[in-house]
C-alpha cells in the first residue's frame, strides 16, 4: 500500500474515531440535560474529539511515514486529482449539510441542536473526504 | 469505477527498455510508482503532459504509447 493511500486510510480512522468520541461524549450530555442543554456543554466534547484526532492523525502519519519512509512527501498529479476529487464531495455534502442547519434553525431549533448539527456536518464532510481518497487510491483513479 | 477507454503498451516499452522499472519510469517524467503501475493497469489516465513525458522517455510517439479504445 503507498504512503498517500496508508495516510488517507489513517485520516479516515482518525476522523471516525473522533466524532464516535464526540458522539459518546454527546450521548452523556444529552442524557443528563436532554436536546435543550446549554451549548457550552458541547466544549468538552469537542475538545476530546479535537486532541483525540490530532494525538491519532500524527500516530498515522508516523506510522505511514515509517513502513515507506521513500514515498513520504512524494505527491503527483495523480495525489492532487483524488485530493480534488475527495474535496469535492466532501464540499457536496458540507453545502447539503449547512443548507440542512438552516432550515433547522428556520424550524425553531435551539443554538445547541444547531451546534450539533454543524459538528456533525464538518465530521461526516471529512469522512466522506477521506473515504473517496482511501476509495480511490484502492480500486483505481 | 469502469477502466477509461485508454490502453497502452508501457509495460511493454519498459521490458524493451531494459527492463526499465516503474521507478525509474515514474522517476523521469515526475510521477510516482504508484502512479506508473495505476496507468499501467488502465486504473488512471495520466495528463497529456505525462502521457507525452512517458512516449519521450521510450523515444515514439503518442499514439504509438497509447490508444484510445472508446
Amino acid at each position: 500500500m503507498a504512503f498517500r493511500e496508508k495516510l488517507a486510510w489513517a485520516l479516515l480512522a482518525t476522523t471516525v474515531g473522533g466524532y464516535a468520541v464526540y458522539l459518546l461524549m454527546l450521548r452523556s450530555v444529552t442524557s443528563s440535560a436532554g436536546w435543550d442543554a446549554p451549548v457550552e456543554a458541547l466544549v468538552p466534547a469537542l475538545i476530546g474529539m479535537t486532541i483525540l484526532m490530532i494525538v491519532l492523525a500524527i500516530v498515522g502519519a508516523i506510522v505511514a511515514t515509517v513502513s515507506a519512509p521513500q514515498e513520504a512527501g512524494a505527491s503527483d498529479e495523480r495525489d492532487l486529482a483524488i485530493r480534488r476529487i475527495g474535496r469535492s464531495r466532501a464540499y457536496g455534502v458540507m453545502i447539503s449539510g449547512v443548507c440542512g442547519i438552516i432550515i433547522l434553525a428556520v424550524s425553531g431549533s435551539n443554538m445547541f441542536q444547531a451546534a450539533n448539527a454543524l459538528v456533525s456536518i464538518l465530521a461526516i464532510a471529512e469522512i466522506v473526504r477521506y473515504g473517496s481518497e482511501a476509495w480511490n487510491y484502492r480500486r483505481g483513479y | 469505477m469502469a477502466a477509461p477507454p485508454i490502453s497502452n503498451d508501457i509495460r511493454t516499452l519498459r521490458f524493451l527498455a531494459g527492463e526499465m522499472t516503474q521507478a525509474e519510469l515514474g522517476e523521469r517524467i515526475g510521477v510516482t510508482r504508484q502512479t506508473i503501475a495505476a496507468i499501467e493497469s488502465g486504473k488512471y489516465s495520466p495528463s497529456l503532459e505525462a502521457a507525452f513525458r512517458i512516449a519521450q522517455v521510450f523515444g515514439k510517439p503518442l499514439e504509438e504509447v497509447f490508444r484510445w479504445e472508446g
